[in-house]
């Protein structure tokens, strides 16, 4: 019997050492506690113990808050692991709660012609390599840009085709084609900046807005019409529908006739008198 | 006549890349506080000011010098214009006056206007600061945990508003993803009180304890920054515009991938679902075998195989 009470009294020993392990990161809380692992976040909706609260309140404090660190570590302990050279890292999820931005929502740019083109065919940019080697050097030299490896603007030697005129300078010849080659570059980006703002660009450059010729000729026409001295109210009708050709812009004053209705007269005159009254802004 | 704007352009590659980080972006970059100080202030409340400061830094710009005729709930446009310059969407401002003395107001912006503010009582006397506290703190830029203790913060809506306003103030970096298991240091804990109403704000720093299995067991040590706040007034955003700035851009969102599966043995299968094809319009042309005069078995072709045979068995 003793000898079985010994192993009794181990195992005993044992289990209870299990529990003091597994419980020294046990919490337990009467209300759940909700854990936003994406912004390491705990909320705790328990009631605040409004003794030991005011017996000490630091030291409430500091319990509550280890109770609740300790769930928000057992939580992110629960997340997959990934080792990163010498460190541990543990894969958050998205947050939970949302937060007010900073800024607005960017809006979404307009694509150029050519990405357009590129997505419709399904064409991937390739990564190409910054430096690139260049053979009349034998060194290695940039793609593009300063000093440039394989320029083809300065080479030492250019071979005169046969059908070319002797007495053109092939170099000069290179240094206009590059020019020529920049300019169109810069013209395509102006005129894709220049559709992505709406901006209707002629071919040459110019720019026309159909719009606001349609409403520069109604402008002009009011203009002129009340820029005599009695403001248009004598002189004769300029256009046939001289109404729509200057709406939105004549400056013509309306008069009701004198044998109206009496009540929309007095219903009107009321309500000039009310807004002249009232205290609030319009 | 044509109106002449200046719209002052970049310089140089490094101003046009400071331009580009101050533009809306999809994913955010941390919410900056800018630390400014009235007319009037005591030397505790630029102890609290630094303090503030310092445990939001990097992502925490301070003015030095002091600031005249700067009424928060009256006038927020010279603040909003600091916080323009600086590109700052937080604010703490603080003063010291005989009608409120003692006084915090923390703020905070959307699109460079005014959203959230709260005026908030330190209590002079628990009053301790980073300074106070003789221990190893945590390294800056770190991202802090957060905890909420107290039933006002979700039953009572300027309080939610308060929760929601300590967490974008301290919170740090936003979008991560994946975060170093031993780089949780400082944890910072907000207790609201529902009878005397009292904001009691401690920072701890966190010790990973052995606790005989894989999770650790945690002790916290006091570091920081020892407040007790009493609301004052406070100034909350109304509803339409609170919800505008909640948006979420489109794009994050994640897309919902559809006729996409994992069988049991783990293969992918997918669906495809065919449109109705229109006989009439298939591509003949380019398909030999579908040609009228066909070359049937005829002499030609036996010669030909004829000779394909003898030459095998040779």
């Amino acid at each position: 019997m003793n000898s079985n009470d010994l192993v009794k009294n181990i195992l005993k020993r044992d289990v209870d050492e299990q529990d003091k392990i597994l419980k020294s990161t046990e919490v337990i809380k009467p209300c759940p506690v909700d854990v936003d692992l994406g912004n390491l976040l705990v909320w705790d909706p328990n009631i605040i113990d409004q003794q030991a609260y005011k017996e000490n309140r630091d030291e409430y404090i500091k319990n509550t808050m280890r109770d609740n660190m300790q769930l928000l570590v057992n939580a992110l302990w629960q997340m997959p692991i990934e080792r990163h050279d010498n460190t541990v890292v543990a894969k958050l999820p998205d947050a939970k709660t949302i937060v007010p931005r900073e800024k607005p929502v960017p809006k979404p740019k307009p694509l150029t012609k050519w990405q357009k083109f590129a997505q419709s065919k399904g064409i991937v940019k390739k990564k190409k390599t910054k430096f690139v080697w260049d053979e009349t050097k034998k060194e290695w030299g940039r793609r593009y840009g300063y000093k440039k490896a394989n320029d083809e603007t300065k080479p030492w030697l250019i071979e005169v085709p046969t059908t070319a005129d002797p007495s053109e300078d092939q170099f000069a010849k290179r240094l206009a084609a590059k020019k020529e080659r920049v300019a169109k570059n810069e013209f395509q980006r102006l005129k894709n900046i220049a559709h992505s703002k709406k901006i209707n660009m002629r071919n040459d450059g110019a720019i026309i807005n159909k719009k606001s010729s349609a409403i520069d000729v109604k402008k002009a026409l009011a203009t002129a019409k009340y820029s005599d001295a009695s403001m248009g109210q004598f002189s004769e009708r300029a256009a046939v529908n001289e109404e729509q050709q200057t709406r939105g812009f004549n400056k013509k004053r309306k008069y009701e006739s004198n044998l109206g209705s009496l009540k929309s007269e007095t219903s009107k005159q009321l309500k000039i008198f009310e807004q002249m009254n009232s205290s609030t802004k319009k | 006549m044509v109106k002449l704007q200046r719209i002052q352009r970049p310089k140089t590659q490094r101003g046009k890349r400071a331009l580009k980080e101050r533009e809306p972006k999809l994913i955010e970059n941390a919410r900056s506080s800018l630390c400014i100080r009235g007319n009037k202030t005591n030397n505790i409340m630029k102890i609290l000011l630094k303090d503030l400061h310092l445990l939001k830094s990097p992502y925490s710009k301070m003015y030095q010098k002091k600031n005249p005729d700067i009424f928060p709930f009256e006038n927020t446009s010279k603040l909003e214009w600091y916080c323009q310059k600086s590109d700052c969407s937080l604010l703490a401002y603080v003063t010291h006056s005989k009608k409120r003395p003692n006084n915090l107001v923390l703020a905070r912006l959307h699109n460079h206007i005014v959203m959230d503010m709260f005026e908030f009582e330190l209590n002079r006397q628990t009053f301790r600061s980073l300074d106070d506290f003789k221990c190893v703190k945590f390294a800056p830029g770190n991202k802090p945990c957060l905890i909420f203790h107290g039933e006002l913060f979700d039953s009572e809506a300027e309080y939610k508003r308060l929760k929601c306003f300590f967490t974008d103030f301290f919170r740090g970096e936003t979008n991560m993803k994946e975060i170093d298991l031993n780089g949780l240091e400082h944890v910072i804990t907000f207790t609201l009180d529902i009878q005397t109403k009292l904001l009691t704000i401690r920072v701890f720093h966190i010790e990973l304890k052995k606790s005989g299995h894989r999770i650790p067991r945690i002790e916290l040590n006091e570091i920081g920054p020892h407040l007790d706040l009493t609301i004052r007034r406070t100034k909350l955003a109304s509803d339409d515009f609170y919800k505008k700035t909640l948006k979420q851009p489109d794009a994050i969102k994640a897309k919902k991938v559809k006729n996409v599966s994992t069988n049991e043995l783990g293969t992918k299968m997918g669906r495809i679902h065919m449109e109705k094809q229109d006989f009439n319009q298939l591509q003949t042309r380019k398909m030999k075998g579908l040609k009228r005069n066909l070359p049937t078995d005829d002499d030609q072709t036996q010669e030909k195989r004829k000779k394909i045979d003898q030459t095998n068995k040779e």
